[in-house]
């Protein structure tokens, strides 16, 4: 089944020529799974960009238990767009915005890195876009993608793999463990000015996170994160930190010690857990290290 | 809470933080770890947000009842417990038979790739770690 192909798109154009219906597994760093219907990229996932799925529930555009009552609901994925507009979680058009979006930046993303190798298989459910992408202009975008990124004198590649930093004019961020949105992190200088979107992005950035690692703290696609962080950089808000961040000094603690029977020992024989009492005293003796010195 | 008797740790703290961020440099989606000791005390964290005693000491309670669940339902010796939540991935592994190492993840972890990656840095870890030991 597998057309013969010197690259993915080619591979693509190949399957959409013979309408295949099914999944195209990339191996690579990060690589991932283009989920084909009739020759149609209905969805891709990939460790390097968000999915549909993580853009509609990180911000919490669809509540996290509505989503589980729909997914129990229908629980044919490639049906389940149609489910959440019947249900009026969202609207049509969002979810079709939403879902092609995200086919065009996972395709945006596993373009940064090469691709080893892959094969295709059966039809895996999905959260799709319907009817689909046409693989021509999914490779179309996705080159003008890697054109518009290339003027800054980095590969995208490269900025990709880059850890920005805040740049050093006043305090830190309240650095908000990726939680987008909590009380909108404020940015540094009291820019009120900032667009919303633009202080959620400073808010995540800590000198530690890619810009991936944004993409899915704020659940906001790879290509305009890094849209975002340029154009940040330019009016001198952040910094493109190069390699790897040293992180904090952590603090560092003395194994511990003394002849106490190691925590990890074999576990206890497989049986019946101790039975306990009411007002008895735990079974097993506490060891009572932690608090000494 | 923590404690540093003499300046030898440091160093291996070093080495150890250094095999940590490594880990989150090679593997997609990793954003933080913490290497504990089995039962719970911090060892060298590599982390920002969350507070790394807190996670140390959970790493001990977490494999524990895992192993424990392992055993009792007959699954086998215990590899890692992989902790799944709505927005991230928390993998608690033993390194050795005194330490655990907890790795934090997003929603869209490379689990193949940490598949991949963590046993050589949990054999790292051991090194370091034995090497600590004093005779």
């Amino acid at each position: 089944m597998t057309p013969a192909a010197r690259n993915v798109p080619a591979l693509l154009q190949g399957l959409r020529e013979g309408e295949f219906t099914g999944t195209v597994r990339v191996s690579g760093s990060p690589g991932g799974m283009i989920h084909l219907r009739d020759g149609l990229v209905g969805a891709i996932e990939t460790p390097g960009a968000p999915s549909a799925t993580s853009v509609l529930l990180t911000p919490g555009r669809i509540d996290d238990a509505a989503w589980l009552a729909a997914c129990a609901a229908e629980p044919d994925a490639d049906r389940l767009g149609a489910y959440l507009v019947s249900a009026g979680l969202i609207g049509a058009a969002e979810l079709e915005v939403v879902c092609t979006a995200a086919v065009f930046d996972a395709a945006f993303a596993m373009t940064l890195s090469p691709v080893g190798g892959w094969e295709t298989g059966e039809r895996e459910p999905t959260l799709l876009t319907t009817p689909g992408v046409e693989p021509r202009h999914l490779t179309e975008e996705t080159t003008r993608r890697m054109t518009s990124l290339t003027g800054s004198g980095r590969t995208p590649g490269e900025l990709a793999r880059l850890r920005p930093r805040l740049t050093k004019n006043e305090g830190s961020v309240g650095a908000v463990a990726g939680v987008p949105g909590a009380g909108a992190p404020l940015a540094p200088r009291g820019d009120a000015w900032l667009p919303r979107r633009y202080r959620d992005l400073l808010g995540g950035v800590n000198g530690r996170r890619t810009p991936r690692d944004l993409a899915f703290a704020l659940g906001r696609g790879l290509y305009p994160v890094l849209l975002d962080l340029i154009r940040l950089e330019a009016l001198g808000l952040v910094l493109w930190e190069a390699g790897a961040a040293t992180g904090d000094r952590p603090s560092t603690a003395p194994r511990v010690t003394p002849g106490s029977p190691a925590a990890t020992g074999p576990a206890p024989a497989a049986g019946p857990l101790p039975r306990r009492r009411p007002g008895g005293a735990s079974p097993a003796p506490d060891r009572g290290e932690k608090g000494a010195t | 809470m923590t404690e540093n008797p003499s300046s030898e740790p440091r160093d291996s703290a070093t080495a150890l933080t250094g095999i940590l961020t490594s880990l989150r440099d090679r593997v997609m989606g990793v954003s933080e770890s913490v290497l504990s000791t089995a039962d719970g005390l911090l060892v060298v964290a590599d982390a920002e947000s969350v507070q790394a005693e807190s996670v140390a000491a959970l790493a001990a309670a977490t494999l524990g009842v895992g192993r424990r669940m392992a055993d009792h339902t007959g699954a086998g010796p215990l590899r890692e417990v992989v902790v799944r939540g709505g927005s991230g991935h928390v993998v608690v592994t033993a390194v050795g038979d005194r330490a655990l190492l907890t790795v934090m993840g997003d929603e869209g972890m490379d689990l193949a790739a940490f598949q991949r990656e963590c046993p050589a840095a949990v054999e790292e870890l051991s090194k370091v770690l034995a090497e600590d030991v004093p005779g």
